[in-house]
């Protein structure tokens, strides 16, 4: 039976690969309200059960706007998760204590070497605040509904990321990059039987973007379900190939062809255009290639309005609208605009500071209103003038990466 | 003003919290079996059911997911393909909520057919990556403790380092506690009295109450995988 099951199910040595789950049983065949779905502390232990679970294997869950509005620093009770694979024993907001746990840098270096957490956490270490975003966040305003994960805006968080910089690690052993080296390919632990996981980032995430194996997260050991002991993170980009559990780094000349370099993680692209996604009909099909699209890498502009929140009432006739804008970080966010009338009129927000150059920055809209229902808009420039779109939809692409179309707000004064 | 907040937000999750699980149940039609055989070895099925997609997109996520090692016949991909391109199309409805209390139509067998995935449908798991059912469920049952281990190892997971017949495992089994507690007895009574296993004299089957008992206890996978080293299985 084993041997049938391997014929015809899956290659047997993949499948073994994929112990990651018993899977089986009568799945999440939920049949509404009386029945349980396993809730966000239930199935990673320290998470808030207010996190939206949309996936019990792998373990994916979304934050919400109101836990985001909480707190300035998104803490890991709060921080949403998108994992690929499931490492077992990991679904924790623990430490991954694995102080022997090596990582192999190779590739286009002259000595290519293993180092451990251990001797990582010997060498200068950098901090840097990021906002970490899922590149699907939002996906649900796509319309048609693109396929994958149904992600609203809880997708994302701002962290304080502890580590080594990957220019401070190749000083420190005294390693050169050869110079036909363009593309880092970076591979997650296959430990206990995990799926591989690979991705790759141009090499200059090291210059541009503070690439860094992160060994802490908010002043604590990086939890285990984030990635611990060691994951990398390259500031201004989103999460994809921030890759968890990292255990292979390759420098090599052209990027990963493995599935999440392509088709997975990519929007279309004119090659050579200005252009930051090719705009295709809505529910069309695409077919990705290396050429013919990018990868989700650094994280496009975009803003939320965290007060007040959906839905809600709130007392005028002085409505504080309060949000955060943010962009790759390459240059400043310039200005936060808010309209109260569709887009009619929009009046600049003021930006109350931002935490560095790759973490949000907090803006508030003071506006003046009489009882009645609204609709708030918010919309972000920076300094090279990249916006947002009005109609996010703009980008509607199969796989619904990258939504940053203007986020709209309803809400009634009293 | 902060309670009428806390109300609009409360409605909001519990929209949310009913989309999310009416999302989850796939249609009766020709090729289901298969679609939750397939599927659920790598992922949960609830990535399947909340698509709604043409058979274009259908026949394209195949191939990835082929791409990551599920091996189909061409028959068998026909079957899956028209499944999901005829019940899972775009605009199609989520299937009406099943009738609840309804004990006697719960067949262990049927309820089984979806652990098939990774236990096989003779029970011997997969050496090395998923402990067997067959020769293992009575060593459980006799344990002290056994029983209730089992209700909860369904209800909440189980996850990490385990050892059966000297073999090693390292994974994670899902919690199925969104199975009604009639299911859950009755592929508990299933695995306990097929494949040459039966329950330890004095036992009888499992009972929906032993099931409910084990509700609301809110463990942990890894709290279970400790209780399993109490059971003191060898």
């Amino acid at each position: 039976m084993t041997k049938k099951f391997a014929e015809n199910a899956i290659d047997r040595r993949l499948f073994l690969k994929h112990t990651a789950v018993a899977g089986a049983a009568l799945g999440l065949m939920g049949r509404g309200l009386a029945q349980q779905q396993p809730t966000a502390d239930q199935l990673v232990r320290g998470k808030n059960p207010k996190l939206v679970v949309l996936s019990s294997r792998p373990i994916v869950m979304e934050s919400t706007l109101e836990l985001l509005a909480s707190e300035r620093i998104t803490s890991k009770a709060n921080l949403f998760i998108r994992n690929n694979i499931d490492l077992p024993g990991l679904n924790t907001t623990e430490p991954n204590v694995q102080p022997r746990w090596e990582i192999e840098v190779t590739g286009l270096v002259d000595k290519p070497f293993k180092i451990t957490v251990e001797e990582l956490s010997r060498l200068p270490q950098t901090e840097v605040t990021t906002v970490l975003q899922c590149s699907g966040n939002g996906r649900t305003f796509f319309n048609p509904r693109p396929s994958g994960n149904p992600w609203t805006y809880g997708g994302i968080g701002q962290v304080v990321w502890r580590g080594v910089l990957l220019k401070t690690l190749l000083e420190a052993k005294g390693v050169k990059l050869d110079p036909r080296a363009r593309f880092i390919t970076m591979n997650a632990s296959t430990q206990g039987g995990a799926l591989p996981y690979e991705k790759s980032f141009p090499i200059s995430v090291m210059e541009y973007n503070s690439a860094m194996i992160a060994l802490g997260m908010n002043g604590e050991p990086l939890p285990a379900v984030h990635g611990g002991p060691a994951r990398l993170v390259a500031a201004g980009t989103f999460g994809a190939p921030n890759v968890k559990w990292i255990s292979k780094i390759e420098f090599a000349a052209g990027e990963s062809t493995g599935s999440e370099q392509v088709p997975r993680y990519r929007v279309p692209i004119l090659p050579g255009w200005n252009l930051p996604i090719l705009p295709t009909e809505p529910g069309s099909r695409y077919n990705y290639t290396l050429e013919n699209s990018r990868s989700n890498w650094g994280a496009n502009i975009n803003s939320f309005i965290l007060s007040p929140l959906p839905g809600s009432t709130v007392k005028g006739r002085i409505v504080e609208v309060r949000g955060v804008a943010w962009n790759d970080g390459l240059v400043p966010i310039e200005s936060i605009e808010v309209s109260v009338n569709g887009g009619t009129s929009w009046r600049k927000a003021i930006i109350e500071g931002n935490d560095g150059k790759f973490g949000w920055y907090r803006w508030v809209s003071p506006q003046l209103l009489a009882p009645g229902e609204y609709e708030v808009m918010a919309r972000a420039t920076d300094a090279v003038g990249r916006t947002q779109p009005l109609n996010g939809n703009i980008w509607w692409n199969e796989r619904g990466y990258e939504w940053n179309g203007v986020m709209r707000v309803k809400f009634r004064v009293t | 003003m902060k309670q009428r907040y806390l109300i609009g937000v409360a409605i909001l999750a519990g929209v949310a919290l009913y989309s999310a699980l009416g999302s989850n149940a796939l249609p009766e039609g020709p090729g289901r079996d298969l679609v939750l055989q397939k599927c659920q070895s790598c992922h949960e099925i609830g990535f399947v059911t909340r698509e709604r997609q043409s058979r274009e997109r259908w026949d394209a996520i195949i191939t990835e997911m082929q791409g990551y090692g599920m091996r189909l016949s061409a028959e068998e991909r026909a079957v899956i393909l028209n499944y999901l391109a005829t019940y899972l199309a775009p605009g199609a409805q989520a299937p009406a909520p099943a009738p609840q209390a309804q004990p006697a139509s719960v067949s262990g067998a049927q309820v089984y057919n979806n652990c098939i995935g990774c236990h096989q449908a003779n029970g011997t798991g997969i050496p090395g990556a998923f402990p067997p059912l067959a020769g293992h469920v009575p060593s459980i049952l006799a344990a002290r403790g056994g029983r209730e281990w089992l209700v909860q190892m369904m209800l909440y997971g189980l996850q990490g380092p385990i050892s059966v017949k000297g073999v090693s495992y390292n994974g994670i089994m899902p919690a199925y506690a969104h199975l009604s507690d009639a299911e859950i007895a009755a592929v508990l009574n299933h695995i306990s009295t097929q494949w040459g296993n039966s329950f330890p004299s004095g036992q009888g089957p499992f009972t929906e109450a032993e099931v409910r008992a084990q509700r609301g206890k809110n463990l942990t996978a890894q709290q279970v995988l400790a209780a399993r080293q109490q059971l003191g299985l060898r």
